[in-house]
């Protein structure tokens, strides 16, 4: 993927809420919280479990894959360092796990972005040693679910 | 029970300033401003209030003690608030328990001339995600909300269009709109995405404006105006799962709202004259036709086809203009509309609607997570 249209957005904030999904990006791994007492499987930024509000949060590996659950197009930057990508993309990607997280889908205008569509997740370089999860089309193998 | 507040609570007097651009004033000016028209429609002093709720407001305006300093009262009840469904609540119950005579609400924003830009969006994400990923503006829920319905329910960018065309023929007769000029469906189409699938008509504009109301004890409301206007029935709902919501993209808290509402009174959607929406974007008008009853789920984007929620329409919607072509004030500008439309007051004879006795109003902050409903009548 060329990078470089995407070369200055910005980095993430480090805190406890989003640290391990952060950085097991920059190693090109993909996790998702995980509540130890109740399992409940969120999406991050996480303080807390949302169904028992326990704080035995674990990050655990997970597929990167799902579908996209609904997408816009900016035409207007008001984080201005995604001024040069107008119009880009927002999404609400929708886990197989079954949370749902607000990422950018990236695409080489080859395909439309539609609802539905089967996404999976790339890692892309954000600032010195980080990265965050970002997610492209997947024409993999079709799956049972689809 | 919520049918106890029923009918307990009246408003007796409102009062408004002139929207869009009033340059030189702060918010608590134009809220100050707003409840001296309030006190004098209801014939009472500021010393009369027991009761005091500001709405908090950009810039830092709308403090309770700054506000309530240049009011220089002693009420027994007072409240910052969030917005309008919280100060009607707190107004209403306290009024209904004989806490409270007569209670001030009011709201003032100077938001347009100090130029605020609603970066933020409606999400509780948390950190700088919003910024990784490019999410701003509150807009962002509308406009993923209209894109899903395009998808479950084959709605298209035309059939949006509706909303703005039809607030727009309101506004075009009400003198306090900011923007009187007329959309039509070639205009609408024409207008440019800011986030796409909406357009900028899609949006509220951001204006100047105070609005204030008192409300008092049914009782004693004729006492105060020849034309009190009743709160009929009210019902609150909030819903803070978000995304983790299994229905995220319709406005959830409305439909547990919506069904309390409607149980907890004798009337139905069929009774109401006009239907408020505050739509800060238009998708809202749409949800709130669906979850408040007046057409089935999933089909309102062709319902309000055929200029139904227009003026002369079957349901008018925002019979002022909305935030979409009136003024951004987050619901206070709607009440204030409902309240004339109720006495038969409108201030242009052709927004009058004939025979109003029953308005239903809903009000919302943060597009998803609170939602108030009331419905007023006389």
């Amino acid at each position: 993927m060329n990078s470089n249209p995407r070369e200055g957005l910005p980095s993430p904030e480090l805190d406890e809420r989003n640290q391990p999904f952060v950085q097991n990006a920059a190693a090109g791994v993909f996790v998702l919280p995980v509540c130890t007492d109740c399992g409940a499987i969120m999406a991050p930024p996480v303080a807390n479990c949302t169904t028992c509000l326990s704080d035995a949060i674990e990050w655990r590996p997970s597929s990167g894959t799902g579908t996209v659950f609904s997408f816009i197009d900016y035409h207007r930057a008001w984080v201005k360092e995604f001024e040069s990508l107008i119009p880009y993309n927002v999404s609400i990607i929708e886990f197989d796990e079954g949370p749902r997280m607000i990422s950018n889908v990236l695409t080489d205008g080859s395909q439309p972005v539609e609802i539905g569509a089967r996404v999976r997740v790339a890692f892309e370089t954000r600032g010195e040693g980080r990265a965050v999860p970002v997610f492209v089309l997947d024409n993999g193998p079709a799956s049972e679910d689809n | 029970m919520i049918s106890d507040l029923n009918r307990q609570a009246s408003i007796v007097g409102v009062g408004a300033t002139p929207q869009g651009k009033v340059p030189g004033r702060s918010g608590d000016d134009l809220a100050i401003w707003a409840l001296r028209e309030a006190l004098s429609d209801a014939g009472i002093a500021a010393q009369d209030l027991d009761g005091l709720i500001v709405q908090h407001s950009f810039g830092g305006n709308g403090e309770l003690g700054v506000v309530g300093h240049r009011l220089g009262i002693e009420p027994h009840v007072a409240y910052n608030v969030a917005y309008q469904g919280q100060a009607l609540q707190i107004a209403v119950m306290a009024v209904a328990a004989g806490v409270c005579r007569h209670v001030a609400l009011m709201y003032g924003t100077n938001q347009r001339s100090n130029r605020n830009v609603f970066g933020m969006t409606s999400f509780h994400i948390g950190g700088n995600f919003e910024t990784v990923y490019g999410l701003a503006n509150p807009g962002s829920t509308a406009a993923f909300n209209y894109r899903r319905r395009m998808h479950d329910f084959g709605a298209t960018e035309e059939q949006l269009g509706a909303v703005a065309i039809a607030q727009s023929k309101a506004a075009a007769l009400n003198p306090l709109a900011v923007y009187r000029d007329l959309i039509t469906p070639e205009t609408y189409l024409k207008a440019p995405y800011v986030i796409a699938p909406l357009r900028l008509v899609d949006f509220s504009m951001v204006s100047d404006g105070g609005f204030a109301m008192i409300i008092s004890d049914s009782e004693r409301a004729s006492d105060l105006h020849k034309a009190p206007v009743t709160i009929e029935a009210m019902s609150y709902q909030s819903n803070f799962r978000e995304l983790e919501d299994p229905q995220a993209m319709y406005h959830p808290s409305q439909v547990p709202n919506a069904e309390r509402l409607w149980s907890s009174c004798d009337y139905g959607p069929s009774d109401m004259r006009a239907l408020y929406v505050q739509d800060a974007y238009t998708p809202n008008v749409l949800s709130a036709l669906e979850n408040y009853g007046f057409c089935e789920f999933g089909t309102a984007h062709e319902w309000i086809q055929g200029g139904r929620i227009e003026l002369g329409g079957e349901l008018p919607v925002n019979p002022n203009g909305g935030q979409n072509r009136m003024t951004y004030m987050v619901g206070w500008h709607n009440t204030y509309d409902a309240v004339h439309q109720l006495r038969g007051t409108a201030d242009s004879p052709e927004r009058q609607l004939a025979d109003c006795n029953l308005v239903l109003s809903t009000m919302s902050l943060g597009h998803w997570q609170n939602t108030c409903s009331i419905i007023l009548g006389k």
